[in-house]
């Protein structure tokens, strides 16, 4: 691999074509659900979004939650199978896509996750401050992913079907989800930005999405990928994470490991675990398999991205000290050598 | 007494707690089903239709056709294909009772429906009355359901809103107008709708033509709301031939933009944008560290 072809690049363009995919692959593919190439994709690919390519896992968990599971319990008589399949087949699906790609599909796929990154690369050619959790931070705020996968994509769509919770609370976390507004705004439609006035509810949670949408998109200038720490999709890969053969794989042991702590700057989750824990354990729930810490890790074969037991692109010094003439392993841009300066004029 | 109850008796209890409370939940899902309303026709046209009666579940659905003297019904299941083979093996007859009934089987395919009744219209014109049902499954896409050569003089949508979208207010959508699946032009359609708008549109020389539904409704009290929207209106485009009357109907919902405000929208995600500056601007430390 030349200095030009890092593994940065080419996840960049594959997270370029896969943005323009999932925005506007309706064109593509087709307009219709039974066009799509999935309605249980396991990134953030918003169905608001009328040219999108593909759904969203969390769209038909939360409607099934809600449509068919919730009220067929409040139909108790009528309970059976037939409304717990469908969301089996969900899951199966996203299982289906899950199992090739792993966590990558929110370093590599995601829109969200794309726009935040190129947001942050612009935050750096501004030669914005860089803004980093301490540990103690992160620690706090990973708990949140789960709280939301729990309450908005499980629990609420429920209670929406069981009739205790407003019909708004039946897709509870679309309706605050910033994907939403950044795919939709992607196609002109301002629509999802608009607050709905109809009933307290559904305003409060319309002004909500929009408000997380502006504080993520001035967050991104300064840090890595704010709203993903948050998000049930991360939460949802995290369970299902270590049945897939595609992983970060990290030695048992190593002396010199954990003293640079590169892959730890270089982390746009900052994961510390990756700097000092081993094996499996480097592996973690936040993981987003952007191959970033693989690329910065100076210590020959200590971090592999692997499928199985085959190896897809190992950490190595000669390959880490190319790659950080290109930006440093928080993504700031190093600084340019001053010009010398001219011989004075006669 | 504690001692009597172990795990087992309390998960027990719990469920029965569980079921027994969502009794109460049981009057918000009222209606859900949609109860039949009887067969009275509506006032608003008198073109030939045929409208949902009642009875949806996702396995079928009951129709009732209205200003028209109905004889013989089709459904048409969703398929891919554009052969006659393919329109033969999705098309199913079905049967008219005395009073222009009839009932749509999805079965386990689920997907779009198309559901055509024939007859004599209320001039004593050959009337062909067309509406079109999506049952929860995808199934294939509508696109050759909807555009495949058909026997007959008809008026189809040349494309539906996407599955959980619908025909809204102040949009434009195209229909087509076919006779024996060949295109028709110069033809007058009109629109009627519930609302009271009717307006009239002319076939082009493809035999596509594009309606606009109006934003014409009308204040509902949010007592008769569902699910955050008022109900939607019906609409009907009807196009004639000499002695054939062709028509399609359906619904359409509120603007986009209705009950929502833009600006304000705008405002919540500057008030984020500006809860985040603190976050990212340039501080005192940064200028030392740097």
């Amino acid at each position: 691999m030349t200095s030009f072809f890092t593994l940065s690049r080419i996840r960049m363009s594959v997270q370029i074509v896969m943005l323009v995919f999932t925005v506007y692959g309706g064109a593509l593919v087709g307009h219709y659900l039974s066009d799509k190439v999935t309605g249980a994709l396991p990134a953030l690919s918003c169905a608001y979004d009328q040219q999108n390519a593909g759904y969203c896992v969390l769209i038909p968990m939360q409607h099934q939650l809600h449509h068919r599971v919730g009220e067929s319990i409040v139909r108790a008589q009528q309970f059976s199978f037939d409304y717990i399949i469908p969301l089996g087949f969900t899951m199966l699906t996203f299982l289906a896509f899950f199992v090739v790609l792993n966590k990558a599909f929110c370093g590599w796929i995601c829109p969200l996750g794309t726009v935040q990154e190129l947001i942050y690369k612009v935050g750096r050619r501004l030669r914005l401050p860089v803004r980093r959790f301490t540990q103690a931070t992160v620690g706090r705020i990973r708990p949140f992913k789960w709280a939301v996968l729990i309450l908005l994509v499980l629990v609420l769509p429920l209670m929406a079907g069981l009739g205790y919770t407003s019909y708004v609370t039946g897709d509870a976390y679309c309706q605050v989800c910033p994907s939403r507004v950044v795919t939709t705004l992607l196609t002109a439609n301002t629509e999802q930005i608009a607050v709905n006035t109809a009933d307290t509810t559904a305003f409060a949670f319309s002004a909500a999405r929009s408000a997380i949408f502006g504080f993520i998109l001035i967050l991104a200038f300064g840090m890595r990928q704010p709203f993903c720490r948050v998000c049930p999709m991360l939460a949802l890969h995290a369970v299902f994470r270590r049945i897939v053969p595609l992983r970060l794989a990290k030695k048992e042991t190593g002396e010199k490991c954990g003293k640079c702590k590169a892959c730890y700057q270089a982390c746009p989750m900052d994961i510390h675990e990756v700097a000092f824990e081993f094996g499996s354990k480097a592996f973690h729930a936040d993981c987003t398999m952007c191959g970033r810490c693989v690329e910065f890790c100076p210590d020959d074969g200590m971090l592999a991205l692997k499928l199985g037991p085959i190896p897809l692109f190992t950490a190595s010094a000669a390959y880490m000290k190319a790659r950080a003439k290109i930006d440093k392993p928080d993504g700031t841009l190093p600084k340019k050598k001053p010009a010398p300066n001219p011989s004075p004029a006669e | 007494m504690l001692g009597e109850l172990n795990m087992k008796s309390i998960i027990k209890m719990a469920c029965m707690a569980f079921v027994l409370s969502t009794s109460v939940a049981q009057a918000q899902h009222a209606g859900h089903g949609g109860a039949p309303k009887g067969a009275v026709a509506p006032a608003w046209t008198a073109y030939p239709m045929v409208m949902s009666g009642g009875g949806f579940s996702r396995s079928g659905a009951k129709f009732q056709a209205f200003n028209m003297h109905a004889m013989d019904a089709t459904s048409y299941a969703s398929f891919d294909g554009q052969t006659a083979e393919d329109l033969n093996k999705a098309t199913l007859p079905l049967t008219v009772d005395e009073n222009g009934a009839v009932a749509v089987k999805s079965g386990a395919k689920g997907g779009y429906y198309v559901l055509r009744v024939t007859g004599h219209g209320p001039g004593g014109e050959v009337a062909t009355a067309t509406t079109l049902k999506y049952f929860s499954n995808p199934g294939p896409a509508p696109r050759d359901l909807l555009n495949i050569a058909r026997p007959g003089f008809e008026i189809m949508p040349a494309v539906l809103p996407r599955e959980h979208a619908h025909y809204r207010e102040n949009e434009t959508w195209p229909f087509q107008v076919r006779m024996d699946g060949k295109p028709v032009a110069g033809l007058p359609v009109v629109l009627e709708t519930s609302n009271g708008t009717k307006s009239e549109y002319v076939t082009k020389a493809n035999g596509s033509v594009d309606v606009t539904f109006p934003g014409d409704f009308k204040d509902i009290p949010k007592d008769q709301w569902r699910h955050g929207r008022p109900p939607a209106s019906k609409f009907v485009v009807a196009v004639r031939d000499g002695g054939l009357l062709a028509t399609y109907n359906d619904s359409y919902n509120l603007d986009a933009y209705d009950d929502k405000n833009l600006w304000a929208g705008v405002g919540f995600a500057v008030l984020g944008m500006v809860a985040a500056v603190p976050l990212v601007r340039r501080r005192k430390t940064d200028k030392k560290g740097a």
